[in-house]
């Protein structure tokens, strides 16, 4: 099986070979395969297992499954751990746990009734400063819709899309392009 | 006498600088038959194998294309501000911390710097404008800035020359500022800016939206496809690369050519130090380098040197090339070198949204702009500024990116992301910079670099006609959404954004008068005949157009002077 990048570099020698004229069928050909969201590497850990647990929950509660996968098979919540652990400083990170653990604790227990209490609770917080659950919520959308299944599956995503047409019926492409 | 001969040239012509400027120099010299050495202080880059961001999607990429927080904030402070500085091309960005220069207190002249093979050709954002009779003529005109020696007509054909070899796409609009070209088919408007255009046609007699000009391939012909290159796929991720070669650059294009003769040479890592001048001849016989690896230093000898280095860079070179002859720097009879730094005035406008076309959209990343051509002063002075701007932009639909903030979570939550949002414009200024002699890069009496080279200092701002510019641009975007029924608009005006047009030009200028300019007629010195600035550096005025295709256009247009000169004996 090709791996991604052998894949890439197979594209680039087509479209050199067909002067660029490149079709869609082929991309789609060359790049089909199952979509699975390669593990992110977080260097520096700072949540417990438990808190990832949570992390990961209230990221599928945001994003969940429906007629595709959700936050949870997209790795939400590594990128989450990722963003905490390796982009924040060190005040920024400290905000975030105390949000996270500020969450009320009977979370992880609750239905799913019970946990959109808590999450519409949080949503409905007023504040001047970005609350805990926006910067949450932030990082989960964009965890989730640069991911492999957020772009290509619950949206479009085309690494090669072609000669630009400038307006063509929605239907022809049928879902939000991821970017 | 035979043993005291001055020893052959070892080059008939070297180039320093490998970017938009450096490239066309080698083509141009190399196709002419001259054997021809490029200079370049950066490492090597190979078209497509070293493209290393090219392909990646987002989630190939830990931050999803953002440079991981703490290194862009620890080693590029000021490249980070660049629109185009992302995870997939940061490798085509000079570290500030190894290539410092300083910046006068209370200034702030934001340096974009692609110290590599190729240069900023590599990172360029492809708008393809001419110059207009009007821009040749401004100086002399209003008077700021001294007059040109060449007008309209004198590059006209060199414009066509080095358009058709690039491959610009555009349409023919018949405008007397903004000329037509030799053009690839164009890449067109979408539906939201298709309407923008009609209303905008409707409402007013004096200003015209057209699909921007760009150099993207979109109908390869055999000039361009001998060379590899092919058909632009709107990916939109061309400063990553494009190993497609649809995107213009040294890499795709001239310095391939350039090889095809067999008369290119190219030394990377090579950090020219000065030009060494000869009190005897009165001519410049080479340049000295520091190997940027080993600091070991080199010379080279050639009959003609063309100063391709980017305008700050060249700037250095000059300033650094001091000698008894040029106390003030190399060919500085005039004091005018380091002198009227310039940048186009950006992030001025506004965003308004545009209802309709809900069942539309669009296929491919636009790589193209919208262009409103400039319509201020265009025969006389009417308003609060001299010169001008024009608008550049987009329309597209709202994304996920747009509704981070927004309250809501679960299925109905996610679902709503799959429809797209409304059509948004934007129209962003792109001001003329009025030239003057205060907005200066001078050398750093103390500071140096790793190579010991004495760092450049800037000390440049804004003036009262540039600010007056930049209101407008923000205002009149206003003015014209707010016509054309858009509706929401919201303006911008970044001030501290001096240098991130990355347009900077101005500092070796080219004029009539050897007492108040550099360069004549044919970018050649006027103090040493045989040292030609063809980089941003030549430019005696700034225009409102991206400035890259004119460097192209100067550049052939001299290197035909000089190799004339040189098959006639003259250099």
């Amino acid at each position: 099986m090709m791996n991604e990048i052998s894949r890439r570099r197979l594209l680039k020698n087509i479209a050199i070979m067909t002067g660029g004229a490149l079709s869609a069928n082929v991309v789609a050909g060359v790049m089909s395969g199952a979509l699975a969201q390669e593990s992110i590497s977080v260097d520096n850990p700072v949540f417990s297992d438990a808190q990832l647990e949570l992390v990961a929950e209230i990221a599928q509660m945001i994003v969940p499954d429906t007629d595709t996968p959700g936050a949870k098979a997209a790795l939400v919540h590594d990128y989450i751990h990722a963003i905490v652990g390796d982009w924040y400083y060190d005040n920024e990170r400290e905000k975030f746990m105390a949000g996270l653990k500020a969450v009320d604790p009977s979370f992880m227990s609750s239905d799913e009734a019970g946990r959109t209490a808590i999450l519409t609770a949080l949503d409905n917080e007023e504040s001047d400063e970005k609350t805990f659950f926006a910067e949450f919520k932030e990082l989960t959308l964009v965890g989730y819709f640069s991911s492999q299944i957020g772009a290509e599956e619950e949206l479009r995503y085309e690494q090669y899309p072609g000669p630009y047409q400038g307006c063509v019926p929605f239907e022809e492409v049928g879902r939000t392009w991821a970017t | 006498m035979d043993s005291f001969k001055t020893p052959e040239p070892e080059f008939d012509v070297i180039v320093v600088g490998s970017g938009i400027s450096g490239g066309w120099a080698a083509k141009e010299f190399c196709e002419k038959g001259f054997k021809t050495l490029v200079v370049e202080r950066g490492r090597d880059i190979i078209h497509g194998e070293d493209y290393i961001g090219e392909g990646l999607a987002p989630w190939e990429m830990k931050f999803r294309d953002d440079v991981d927080r703490k290194l862009a904030d620890e080693r590029y402070p000021i490249q980070k501000r660049c629109y185009a500085f992302k995870d997939s091309t940061k490798h085509f960005f000079a570290d500030d911390i190894d290539h410092p220069y300083s910046k006068e207190a209370g200034t702030n002249f934001e340096w974009v710097k692609g110290f590599h093979l190729g240069g900023r050709s590599l990172l360029w954002h492809r708008q393809s404008y001419r110059w207009s009779a009007m821009d040749f003529e401004s100086n002399a005109r209003d008077g700021y800035g001294t007059d040109w020696p060449i007008r309209y007509d004198d590059l006209a054909p060199w414009y066509d020359y080095v358009e058709e070899f690039v491959g610009v796409s555009g349409s023919m609009e018949g405008l007397d500022q903004l000329p037509d070209g030799v053009f690839q088919p164009v890449i067109g408007f979408n539906c939201a800016e298709e309407e923008f255009a009609n209303r905008i046609k409707d409402l007013y007699d004096d200003r015209v939206l057209i699909p921007g000009r760009c150099a993207h391939l979109t109908d390869p012909q055999p000039i361009h496809m001998d060379l590899g290159r092919g058909t632009c796929q709107s990916r939109n991720q061309c400063q990553r690369g494009c190993s497609l070669g649809a995107y213009f650059s040294s890499q795709s294009a001239t310095l391939p050519a350039a090889d095809n003769t067999g008369n290119l040479n190219i030394v990377t890592n090579s950090i020219v130090h000065s030009v060494i001048y000869d009190d005897d001849s009165g001519k410049a016989t080479g340049v000295r380098i520091i190997d940027a690896v080993t600091k070991e230093t080199k010379e080279y000898t050639a009959r003609v040197i063309f100063l391709c280095a980017s305008t700050l860079g060249t700037t250095q070179i000059l300033l650094n090339s001091a000698s008894g002859r040029f106390p003030n720097g190399f060919a500085n009879d005039s004091d005018a070198v380091g002198r009227y730094l310039m940048d186009h005035l950006c992030f001025a406008g506004a965003t308004g949204e545009i209802e309709g076309f809900q069942d539309h959209y669009y296929i491919g990343r636009k790589p193209n702009s919208i262009y409103l051509p400039r319509f201020t002063n265009l025969e006389r002075d009417e308003e609060n500024f001299v010169r001008g701007y024009a608008y550049q932009g987009s329309g597209s639909r709202k994304g996920w990116a747009a509704r981070l903030g927004e309250k809501g979570f679960g299925a109905d939550f996610k679902e709503s992301f799959k429809t797209p949002g409304v059509w948004e414009i934007n129209l962003e200024g792109y001001g003329e910079m009025l030239p003057d002699a205060n907005n200066r890069a001078t050398l750093h009496a103390n500071k140096k670099d790793q190579w010991g080279m004495p760092q450049l200092h800037i000390d440049a701002k804004f003036g009262e006609n540039d600010k007056q510019i930049r209101k407008a641009m923000m205002g009149e975007a206003v003015q014209i959404m707010a016509r054309a029924g858009l509706t929401n608009i919201q303006t911008y005006n970044t001030e501290d954004s001096l240098g991130l047009g990355i347009h900077e030009m101005g500092t070796a200028r080219m004029g009539r008068n050897p007492e108040t300019s550099v360069l004549n007629g044919f970018n050649q010195c006027h103090a040493v005949d045989n040292v030609f600035i063809t980089d941003g550096s030549a430019m005696a005025s700034s225009a409102c157009q991206n400035p890259s295709l004119t460097y192209m256009a100067l550049t052939a247009r001299a290197a035909d002077y000089a190799a004339t000169q040189l098959k006639q004996g003259n250099l």
